[in-house]
């Protein structure tokens, strides 16, 4: 396959699935509606509701952007993980940005601290835990990348056991449903505000992200080779690894824990794609915005009331990976 | 010969968490030579390759190219100047042999930019150097082992550097496919190239190297030109063989 018309064929599925989202909802609106709507803002917009404008700008349009980009970024940090540590098994939580993150946010709803608050703590978390997985498996040698997962594993665990701690300590009729309710993630708690800040630094690191394809082609011949390639390994991992990271904090900041995404794009576009990296991540971002949006269509959608969408990515998530494990060796064979 | 030799090494010491596998060695190779370094397991070639190669840090001494201290280059100043060939292996991925080989023009222009056209043809002049051009659109995991190895030396001369070092490079080849190698290894002799090859076998010496040297235990036990390093005695005592040594009759 010839990586532009991959690239090409996603992005337009994608733009089309986008707009079709935009007009789905408790008020279904026909694409004419939709277009004068979005340009409405703009001064472009010609005879449209006031409210259908507000109603595609402020709550459809971040939502559809935020499954988007976090989709976008969990695969791709999924597939930049799995790049990097040459182990199908990884995905975005791989080095405790997750699990501390969730920590952190849990502590924020403990304390009773503001939205803003809470968005910070979980963003400072998963950088701590991160930063601690680092510092755990900071001597590896020739083992770098082996002590760095167990580095992440512990890191991982000591934040989850700190999460356990703050939701053993927390209301059990206020807090706790807070905490466990945004533990299971869900889009609805993007706001606009939020999205407006974080959009350009994700889109940013999404980028810079997906053009690091030869740099992990060669860094997958091993440490050895890749240094005598010209390459420097440990400047080029650890800047990998802060965008992944980044990328990941990200995506609990504005929804919450949303599974899944991060290990079972990566390993379908693989599968579908090949195991170059310089094709693989930018699709892998594709697809997995492209998931994202059309999973959160079914948690809008599906019933009355929402699903939370990480039990949605979950469910539909893993009967997908359960089959393509059949041919995940191929996609690592190349 | 006037100009420095495209790699000294004084007094070197290297090892691991702080204890030396070898001490205070000194070695230098010049433009046109082809050497094989010969000894026993654990005698610390693997090591001296690696220090040599910038993949390793020495624990003292200096290592020069071309008059240039390595330590003070970075990794791709580095690699504009020494090609290291490391033994043939599996990769994860099936990356075409021309890609591969690609790979070697890393150092020449970084990692954001595309190939060009220039960077094709040496990579294609690098293959067809080592006899490999028809690999080229192949994928590289479907390849023979000495296949494997003439490519990961292609990858090597496309990195354009003048000093070349091979670990092993006829190791786990069967008979034939090491004598096919060791030709083209010899045919890379060239006015421009200082070789440095390591070996457990005498005969590949003889076979494709101007120079010899003998490491046992950390230290050299002799240097100089093959066909003199290379006696039944020598190899007798570099591998604690009882004298006389006929299994290298009409080979050394």
């Amino acid at each position: 396959m010839k990586p532009f018309g991959v690239l090409g064929g996603l992005s337009l599925a994608l733009l089309l699935v986008t707009g079709t989202s935009l007009l789905l909802g408790r008020y279904d609106l026909a694409p004419s509606q939709g277009l004068h709507a979005l340009l409405l803002p703009l001064g472009l917009g010609g005879t449209v509701d006031p409210a259908l404008s507000t109603l595609i700008s402020e709550v459809r349009l971040p939502r559809v952007a935020g499954a988007l980009l976090i989709g976008a970024a969990l695969a791709i940090s999924g597939t930049a993980f799995q790049a990097l540590f040459m182990n199908p098994l990884v995905s975005p939580g791989v080095l405790g940005v997750l699990s501390g993150a969730a920590f952190g946010a849990a502590l924020a709803l403990l304390a009773g601290g503001a939205w803003w608050l809470v968005q910070t703590a979980a963003f400072l978390c998963g950088l701590l835990a991160v930063a601690l997985a680092l510092w755990l498996g900071r001597r590896g040698g020739e083992n770098a990348l082996t002590l760095l997962v167990l580095g992440g594993m512990i890191s991982g665990a000591l934040f989850t056991a700190f999460l356990s701690v703050v939701k053993y300590v927390a209301d059990p009729y206020n807090t706790l449903p807070a905490i466990v309710y945004w533990l299971m993630g869900s889009l609805a708690l993007i706001d606009a505000t939020a999205l407006a800040w974080s959009a350009p630094l994700m889109g940013a690191g999404i980028l810079l992200l997906a053009v690091q394809g030869h740099a992990l082609n060669v860094m997958s011949l091993g440490d050895d080779e890749a240094r005598a390639l010209g390459l420097n390994v440990k400047r080029q991992r650890l800047f990998i690894i802060l965008l992944a990271t980044l990328l990941g904090a990200m995506t609990v900041v504005l929804a919450g824990m949303i599974g899944w995404v991060g290990l079972v794009i990566p390993h379908i576009a693989r599968l579908l794609f090949g195991a170059d990296n310089r094709l693989l991540l930018p699709a892998s971002a594709l697809l997995g915005a492209l998931y994202l949006v059309l999973v959160d269509d079914v948690a809008r959608l599906a019933l009355t009331v929402e699903i939370p969408l990480g039990i949605l990515t979950a469910l539909i998530g893993l009967p997908v990976f359960a089959w393509a494990l059949r041919n995940v060796h191929r996609g690592w064979r190349g | 010969m006037n100009a420095p030799p495209l790699i000294e090494a004084q007094q070197l010491s290297a090892g691991h968490h702080g204890h030396a596998v070898f001490r205070d060695l000194s070695l230098r190779l010049h433009a046109g030579e082809i050497v094989a370094l010969l000894g026993p397991n654990g005698c610390g070639k693997t090591t001296l390759i690696r220090t040599l190669a910038g993949l390793h840090a020495p624990q003292a001494g200096e290592i020069r190219l071309a008059g240039e201290p390595l330590a003070r280059l970075d990794e791709r100043e580095r690699a504009r100047r020494i090609g290291y060939v490391p033994q043939y292996h599996r990769t994860a991925f099936a990356y075409p042999v021309l890609d591969m080989v690609l790979m070697g023009r890393l150092a020449g222009r970084g990692l954001m930019a595309r190939p060009s056209r220039a960077d094709r043809e040496a990579a294609l002049d690098a293959l067809a150097t080592v006899g490999a051009e028809k690999l080229a659109d192949r994928p590289y995991t479907e390849l023979s082992g000495g296949q494997r190895q003439l490519v990961l030396i292609a990858r090597a001369l496309a990195q354009d550097a003048p000093c070349l070092i091979l670990d092993e490079p006829a190791n786990n080849l069967d008979y034939g496919n090491q004598r096919r190698l060791l030709e083209r290894i010899r045919a890379l002799a060239s006015a421009r190239h200082a070789i440095l090859m390591s070996t457990h076998h005498p005969e590949h010496a003889a076979q494709a190297a101007t120079r010899a040297i003998l490491m046992k235990e950390g230290r050299l036990l002799a240097d100089g030109p093959s066909r003199e390093v290379l006696t039944r005695t020598a190899i007798a005592l570099l591998y604690d063989l009882p004298e006389p040594q006929t299994d290298l009759r009409g080979v050394a």
